[in-house]
């Protein structure tokens, strides 16, 4: 495929091109079955990169907007989501598999080693069944959560209503208003446990920034989780769309999403699930913006926390 | 939209043997023109893509019955699709649906994607997936797999499978085509 054609092609497909342009292109992939194939991949290449979390800020906010905003093309990428997670979850399958073989290479050097290997596992596998089993204070802290992984895209943002949040979801909100300089409310992560979960969550509450004290929030995330979501509660619902952007401290943008919330909710809880890979140790910012005729405008709150990555 | 369907058979005839001089090439050629309007209906964000590829279909096929002369059959088609879209459009908005409520359901279905319905979805594709030979199995699944240089892992994937490379491109995106109407279907039966 030509580069011509993809990138008309990815304008055509993101609402960039003008009508004129638009309605020349199709003219175009109607007479030429090359630029037709071109436009399909195109399609298919975006709806991937963006369950992968790789379209560029730009891109993506274009492909919400523009892509998503028709429920027969939501349907197609719903389903190159899910595609994604098929083909994603094979490798690591076959990768898994190469492990099987390793181990199984290393237990035929000998009885002995092939009983050392098996105590092992046996270890292992109780200490995960106590994890599993055993509720500690830790485990279940009153404003963290520790989810499974739901879909291994990082479109798993939600806008969801939230007339009473419930304690573990959302912390009190100390102003009941967004805009406010409302400290966030501290929610801490729990420590590292034998087995690492795949998702870490942490919840703000919508307000100013606050930092580099004891009670920031802080998010622990151990090694080997796969996904840390974080969100915002409790925003009261005042504008067309809304921006949720994690920065880092210098102001460089790592993640970020424009959703559309329903005009009759009151309050929202905004999320944004980033591949945990993306967040060192160190702090942070979450941005909300309230966003009106495409434009981002208000600042509506900065939320300062905190990622640990214990060794 | 005003509705011209019902085509008689010899103005069908007459748009088969604009497609092609041989029955089975015109047939498909006819539905690779059926697949190009439909992906434009969507893209456009029309309400009834399927609806809107017969129609214009049948009224390039009753132009054609009246001897209308076309030079370029693709961009006689583009045209009239077009006024069947912008009918379609001006329809649906003489419905006067308030923007609120329309908004309002586009992000309900958005967020409506829930965890059952992700794995009722994974379910479905891996029942869709078995219904394919493994050969194209195994290549679509490596095709849409992320590794490295795209370029470079398709080019040899091309290689392998004894392909040009836009060839595997087309037969994949025909396979991913296939799997996401059988996932639809799978996915209404389970409803």
């Amino acid at each position: 495929m030509s580069n011509e054609i993809d990138n008309l092609a990815t304008r055509y497909l993101l609402g960039e091109l003008t009508d004129e342009e638009a309605t020349a292109f199709e003219e175009r992939y109607f007479i030429d079955p090359e630029s037709f194939s071109g436009v399909l991949a195109a399609e298919s290449r975006l709806i991937d990169e963006y369950k992968r979390g790789r379209l560029s800020l730009k891109a993506r906010e274009l492909f919400e907007l523009h892509y998503l905003a028709d429920p027969r093309r939501r349907e197609r990428a719903d389903f190159g989501g899910a595609l994604v997670q098929y083909v994603d979850s094979t490798r690591s399958k076959a990768e898994l598999s190469a492990c099987s073989r390793f181990t199984a290479s290393l237990t035929s050097y000998g009885t002995a080693l092939r009983l050392a290997v098996a105590a092992a596992v046996v270890i292992v596998v109780a200490a995960l069944g106590l994890y599993v089993l055993i509720p500690t204070p830790d485990s279940q802290p009153e404003t963290a959560q520790v989810a499974p992984l739901e879909r291994p895209s990082p479109r798993i943002e939600e806008v969801s209503e939230t007339p009473e949040p419930t304690p573990a979801e959302a912390p009190k909100n100390t102003t009941g208003t967004p805009g406010n300089a409302a400290n966030p409310t501290p929610r801490p992560t729990p420590p590292p446990q034998a087995a690492a979960p795949r998702l870490v969550t942490l919840a703000l509450v919508a307000g100013g920034v606050r930092g580099g004290t004891s009670s920031t929030p802080t998010l622990v995330v151990p090694k080997g989780t796969a996904e840390a979501r974080l969100s915002i509660t409790s925003v009261e619902n005042a504008y067309p769309s809304y921006r949720l952007a994690l920065r880092t401290m210098n102001g460089d943008e790592i993640s970020g999403r424009t959703v559309k919330p329903p005009t009759s909710q009151v309050r929202l809880n905004l999320s944004l699930t980033v591949p945990a890979d993306r967040l060192a140790s160190g702090e942070y910012v979450l941005v909300l913006t309230g966003v009106q005729n495409g434009e981002a405008g208000d600042e509506i709150s900065r939320s300062l926390f905190r990622v640990r990555r214990p060794n | 939209m005003t509705s011209t369907s019902g085509l008689n058979a010899r103005a069908f005839a007459k748009l088969m043997a604009r497609l092609a001089d041989d029955p089975e090439q015109a047939g498909e050629a006819y539905e690779d023109l059926r697949r190009v309007m439909l992906r434009f209906f969507e893209w456009r964000g029309a309400p009834h893509p399927d609806e809107h590829a017969d129609e214009t279909l049948n009224r390039v096929a009753r132009k054609l019955e009246d001897g209308v002369e076309v030079r370029s059959i693709g961009a006689y088609c583009h045209e009239v699709a077009r006024y069947v879209l912008l009918e379609a459009l001006r329809s649906r908005d003489l419905k006067n649906v308030p923007l609120d409520a329309v908004e309002f359901s586009l992000h309900a279905d958005s967020q409506s994607d829930g965890k059952l319905e992700t794995e009722s979805r994974l379910a479905c594709l891996d029942q869709c997936l078995s219904t394919l030979a493994p050969e194209n199995r195994d290549l679509i699944i490596e095709y849409y797999r992320a590794e490295g240089s795209h370029i470079e892992h398709r080019q040899k994937m091309a290689q392998r499978f004894g392909l040009r490379r836009d060839a595997l491109r087309n037969r994949a995106q025909r396979l991913r085509d296939k799997l996401e109407t059988c996932v639809k279907r799978c996915m209404r039966k389970n409803e």
